[in-house]
């Protein structure tokens, strides 16, 4: 999953305190790589506020799933961890999944 | 290297040989003066924020010369966003940094010239544009610092240039030779000079034919041979040589203005942007001070640690609660976020010019700017009324850390029981470094004369309203047919 950050001029929120969360609380589900890498499946925008201003484009093709506040981040962590997410996603395929 | 970390940046300057004075004597090692280098570090946080993915998106841009990533402070505005995102880098920092990161003034500088060596080839067929652009691709490919010196010394204000008793009051030609000119004059308050790698020149006033010799543009490397620097005060300042770090206020960060001389100095052709084409001094003039106007962006950031400061000494002093002091925050806010406004709205209603830069709309640039004028005085008096007296009448941190006094000091100076005295001490430093210490020179009298002073603003939002369109809607709504003039 890359992680593409909005530059963070007045965020709500703490992002990069938030990001950890997620990266904690998902432990091994899921693995954050730098927006440039190459095997990027999914990105995960992290926008400071609703205005969402980080830019995407380097991402055509690619599902998106942008927060832009706290519950949007609890959300995100609930689905991963209920493993709807990436499934519904398409990251993952229920016959490869060798996790539950 | 299209973007350099804070650590080269720091190398980098060590390789300069600037001529430098302060307090009367040689500065030899600038780098690691006590006094200067919290402003080298401001400006490294330039270098070091657009290196952090949780800031790059706004840190930096494509370079429209070669495609690559490059530090934001080097780009030429290609779009809206462009200038959006300027302003927004201005807020980060200034939040970041609590003081002036100096870098705006050459970025402005570069974006200024981007379009008037555009235009002055396009009347004349000179080749300025393509000089420009050569000299823009060194400066992004290296990660420049620029300091963008426009202000002369001016003398007698009332005097044109070519008036003045002494010539040298307006940076001017004294000779041309074949592989170059020879410049005189001096450059003041210039912003983090010492901290950059080169200086570029603009004219400081629109200028008529007989003016031709002071109407000059051109770059230089900071440490080009005859460029002095006398480092400017700053109130407070040689608190930076004290032992503790308490009463600095900000621990990290800082400015400075230098007056910058240039005895006899020699620049190459291809490092002059312009040269006598006296009828666009005014347009880089109107150019520059637009996208600086700008820049005051920096501004609310450093108004939003002003207003973080004055919360957090109100709940250590108990008041937090009190309606007067949640009113006074709020009205801190409204007038931070109109200040934020005005540079997000002269942004994203620029325009392209015909050079391709985008650039931001002049009345509202002016408008912010005007705003930035007052309101962080404003601010600065509600931070100070919260904080109470004693950020103007705390003894030192020395007295605080002495054996025989400290312990009235913590005594008497504590207010929430649950906050050490010390912490309640930093916070009102902090509160009097940014409104009348050594940020204060940056949050409130660049404030004030920084890209001009009110009244440049209001002469060019007196030209740029459209008076006559304001009558006619008056006139038609209470009936009044258009006068046959
Ligand atoms: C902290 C700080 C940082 C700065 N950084 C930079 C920088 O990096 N680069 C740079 O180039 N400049 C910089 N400046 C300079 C800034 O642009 C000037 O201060 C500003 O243009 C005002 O010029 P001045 O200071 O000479 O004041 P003055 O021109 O002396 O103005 C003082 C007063 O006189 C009035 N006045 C001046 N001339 C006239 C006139 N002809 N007719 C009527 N009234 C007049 C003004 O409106 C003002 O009210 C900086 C200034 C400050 C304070």
């Amino acid at each position: 999953m890359a992680l593409k950050y909005c530059g963070g001029c007045n965020p709500l929120y703490n992002r990069v305190a938030v990001v950890k969360h997620i990266e904690k609380a998902c432990g091994d589900l899921i693995e954050f790589v730098n927006p440039e890498h190459r095997d990027v499946v999914f990105v995960l925008a992290v926008q400071g506020c609703k205005v969402a201003c980080a830019d995407l484009t380097q991402f055509k093709g690619i599902p998106i799933r942008i927060i832009t506040c706290v519950e949007d981040a609890e959300r995100l962590v609930n689905e991963i961890i209920e493993n709807n997410f990436l499934y519904e996603k398409g990251v993952r395929s229920q016959n490869s999944e060798s996790r539950s | 290297m299209a973007i350099m970390n804070a650590g080269q940046y720091e190398e980098s300057l060590r390789k300069l040989n600037l001529v430098v004075y302060m307090f009367g004597k040689r500065v030899k090692n600038v780098v690691d003066n006590p006094i200067i280098r919290p402003s080298m570090s401001a400006v490294a946080a330039t270098y070091e924020l657009a290196n952090k993915p949780e800031h790059e998106d706004i840190m930096t841009a494509t370079s429209h010369l070669t495609g690559k990533k490059i530090n934001r402070f080097c780009h030429i505005h290609q779009s809206l966003d462009d200038l959006v995102k300027k302003s927004k880098m201005g807020r980060l920092l200034g939040a970041y940094t609590g003081c002036c990161f100096q870098r705006c003034v050459g970025m402005d500088s570069l974006n200024a010239l981007s379009i008037v060596t555009f235009d002055i080839d396009a009347k004349y067929g000179t080749e300025y544009n393509k000089r420009f652009l050569k000299y823009l691709e060194y400066v992004q490919e290296n990660d420049l610092t620029c300091d963008g010196a426009m202000t002369d010394p001016k003398g007698d204000r009332g005097r044109a240039p070519h008036q003045q008793s002494d010539p040298d009051m307006f940076m001017h030609v004294v000779e041309e030779r074949k592989d170059g000119i020879v410049v005189r004059g001096a450059k003041a308050h210039q912003t983090g000079a010492l901290n950059s790698h080169e200086i570029i020149i603009m004219p400081t006033i629109s200028m008529r034919e007989e003016d031709k010799d002071y109407a000059i543009s051109f770059a230089l490397p900071s440490d080009a041979k005859g460029i002095v620097y006398i480092m400017g005060r700053q109130s407070c300042d040689t608190r930076k040589l004290e032992k503790g770090t308490i009463d600095r206020g900000n621990q990290f960060y800082g400015g400075h203005e230098a007056l910058v001389v240039f005895d006899n100095v020699f620049v190459p052709w291809e490092r002059v942007f312009m040269y006598k084409e006296y009828e666009f001094a005014g347009s880089l003039v109107e150019k520059f001070a637009s996208y600086h106007r700008q820049s005051y962006a920096c501004k609310v950031g450093v108004g939003d640690v002003l207003i973080g400061a004055a919360q957090t000494i109100a709940e250590y002093n108990g008041v937090q609660k009190a309606s007067h002091i949640k009113d006074k925050i709020i009205e801190m806010n409204h007038l931070n976020e109109t200040l934020y406004c005005g540079c997000i709205a002269c942004a994203s209603q620029g325009h392209k010019e015909p050079s391709g830069t985008y650039y931001v709309n002049t009345l509202l640039a002016n408008v912010h700017k005007q705003n930035v004028t007052r309101f962080p005085y404003e601010i600065s008096r509600l931070a100070q009324d919260i904080a109470g007296g004693l950020m103007v009448t705390l003894p030192s941190e020395e007295d605080f850390k002495s054996t025989d006094v400290g312990k009235w000091v913590e005594k008497y100076y504590k207010a929430n029981p649950n906050v050490p005295t010390e912490n309640r001490m930093r916070i009102l430093r902090l509160i009097e470094n940014i409104t009348l210490g050594t940020a204060a020179v940056g949050y409130l009298t660049e404030s004030m004369h920084g890209a001009g002073s009110p009244q440049a603003q209001r002469i060019m939002i007196s030209r740029q309203v459209n008076l006559k369109e304001k009558q006619r809607s008056a006139k038609r709504l209470c009936g009044i047919e258009e006068e046959v003039k």
